[in-house]
């Protein structure tokens, strides 16, 4: 299997950091410093080189440290033995660039370079959120394998935002029904594809995620059910015949992929209403794990992780289950407040890295072993 | 702030040009203020005549100077067929092949609701008078491949089939003499998607 690591990280002006160069080895790394130190914000970064996107779901200009008007992410990467060099550009009002080891590129191209998996606090809200945190998370992760689905969506959102105005301009007098056909022909074919990509993406992901849970916290089953915001594409063209003159009083598209939606269920009971608070942290955890084991086993590469604040609020036997991914991962990155709360099992293979708000992180010790 | 004041509205009309960044800009006008008397003059000229002599062509909205244009006048082209295109440029582009020998017809645009086109902004009418006397054989699609060209020629797809009249839209492909590991993988699907038998 491909080794991914990243080598040195690069920040220009990126959230608490105006300047950083962070040279970070292969391995287990943990950062720990006092809350408001910027951890979550490197773990940010790193994130940031595998889809030029955050993971918090923040808007680019929100990564910008207050006051410039521009930032770049330049990260050193090591993939199976070749050097690749990625620089992330962006200037305030959405002026985006990518270069690949020093040559422009269009940003699609960045995706399945840098594959990183964030887990964090807010990702309790995959259970817990409202379904537009699981669309993402299933766009996401379907992107960075296929950048095929990436352009599809890119194609689909536009067209639902022109259609979107048809409707409304067609309320206001100022279009005709019948100008409607072409983009519902195009909402079809292209929203078809998206369907049949998350619906089998999800497919191969839920055995894992099933086995997962087992694994980890044993007795109840742990189910992972799709539900498509239409059922078919013949289902939906009949709706949005059936619909025209409610989407035109809606002023919007009323069926289509962008209602989907993912459930969990524990023995048939839904997960997000009936799971204790424990519970519901191991089956956010399944699916992160689940996610890793997808992309080793189905796209052949373990991804870097971003493990940002979990291990204190799991329990011994969860804590060994993302042992035991963490002692499969080429990279992997920690935080923590309190080192002391980590297993000492981890913090012996880890090297550990002290960080102060807005400085490099200070490598206090090394894995047990290493000089 | 810097300059006088007429260098100052040279740097501001160049800057409202697309392409031109206020870099740009500054460096056209130095260059022009430098240039002979002359040369300026005829830049002036020329940008004043291209604008006074430059009309659209009555039937197939292409620019031109003279009505009907040179490529609808044309006896030697074939007056049975017609290709559409969203602008003016595409012409150029598809003239260069010097594949086609049949006629044009700009349609000023894609249907964008966002932009406020819809078919009624589009030479459509035009087109459809230019269908009327039964010569025209076939219709060649040519608008764009993003989601605006798309939906302009599924529009036109429609309407025109209703008129009996052939309809072809360009096909999606490989670009030619390019190696297939190059190209990229939304071409590609593409591409297969549209593949076809050898003749």
């Amino acid at each position: 299997m491909p080794a991914l690591s990243l080598q040195q990280l690069q920040l220009i002006n990126f959230r608490s950091y105006k300047r950083l160069t962070w040279d970070c080895p292969p391995g287990l790394n943990i950062i720990f410093g006092p809350n408001a130190a910027g951890k979550t914000n490197l773990l940010e970064a790193i994130g940031y080189l595998a889809l030029a996107r955050s993971f918090r779901q923040q808007q680019d200009q929100q990564l910008i440290t207050w006051g410039a008007n521009s930032f770049q992410v330049r990260g050193l990467c090591h993939s199976n033995g070749e050097k690749i060099e990625l620089v992330i550009n962006y200037q305030q009002h959405n002026n985006k660039k990518l270069t690949i080891n020093g040559n422009g590129n269009r940003l699609i191209e960045l995706l399945g370079i840098f594959p990183a998996i964030y887990f964090g606090p807010d990702d309790l809200n995959l259970l817990k959120g409202g379904p537009a945190y699981r669309r993402h998370f299933l766009d996401r992760e379907i992107s960075m394998g296929d950048r095929i689905y990436c352009r599809n969506l890119q194609d689909y959102r536009r067209i639902l935002f022109q259609r979107n105005l048809l409707l409304r301009a067609i309320k206001a007098g100022r279009g005709k029904e019948e100008e409607l056909e072409p983009w519902d022909t195009q909402l079809l074919v292209t929203g078809k594809a998206i369907l049949e990509k998350r619906a089998r993406f999800l497919q191969s992901l839920a055995p894992v995620v099933a086995a997962t849970y087992r694994d980890m916290a044993g007795g109840e089953k742990l189910a992972l059910i799709y539900r498509p915001g239409v059922a078919d594409q013949e289902e939906w063209a009949e709706r949005l015949k059936a619909g025209r003159e409610r989407e035109i009083q809606a002023g919007m598209t009323l069926w289509g992929p962008q209602r989907d939606d993912f459930t969990f269920t524990l023995d048939g009971h839904e997960a997000r209403y009936f799971a204790s608070q424990g519970q519901q942290r191991a089956v956010v955890l399944a699916l992160k794990l689940a996610e890793a084991r997808y992309y080793r086993e189905i796209l052949h590469v373990m991804p870097v992780l971003l493990l940002d604040d979990v291990f204190s609020e799991l329990d011994e036997e969860r804590q060994g289950a993302l042992l035991e991914l963490l002692a499969a991962a080429d990279q992997a990155f920690l935080t923590t407040t309190e080192v002391g709360l980590l297993p000492a099992r981890l913090r012996e293979r880890s090297h550990l890295w002290e960080l102060t708000r807005g400085r490099e992180p200070r490598l206090t010790s090394g894995p047990a072993g290493a000089q | 702030m810097y300059y006088p004041e007429p260098l100052n509205k040279l740097i501001a009309a160049l800057g409202r040009l697309p392409g031109i960044g206020p870099k740009t800009a500054q460096r056209l006008a130095f260059h022009i203020l430098k240039v002979p008397a002359s040369e300026a003059r005829d830049l002036a000229t020329a940008i004043q005549e291209a604008r006074q002599k430059t009309i659209y062509c009555s039937i197939c909205g292409n620019f031109t100077d003279r009505d009907p244009c040179r490529l609808c006048s044309d006896p030697e082209r074939d007056h049975s067929c017609i290709c559409v295109v969203e602008e003016a440029r595409d012409i150029i582009a598809l003239e260069k092949t010097r594949q086609y020998r049949g006629l044009y017809h700009v349609l000023q645009g894609a249907i964008s609701p966002v932009d406020g086109i819809g078919p009624e902004q589009l030479r459509i009418k035009e087109l459809l008078a230019r269908l009327q006397g039964g010569k025209v054989r076939e219709v060649i699609l040519a608008t764009n491949a993003d989601v605006e060209g798309e939906s302009t020629a599924l529009y036109l797809d429609k309407l025109l089939k209703t008129l009996g009249v052939k309809v072809t839209r360009l096909a999606y492909g490989l670009p030619v003499g390019g190696d297939l590991e190059y190209a990229d993988e939304v071409t590609l699907a593409r591409a297969f998607a549209g593949r076809r038998e050898i003749e």
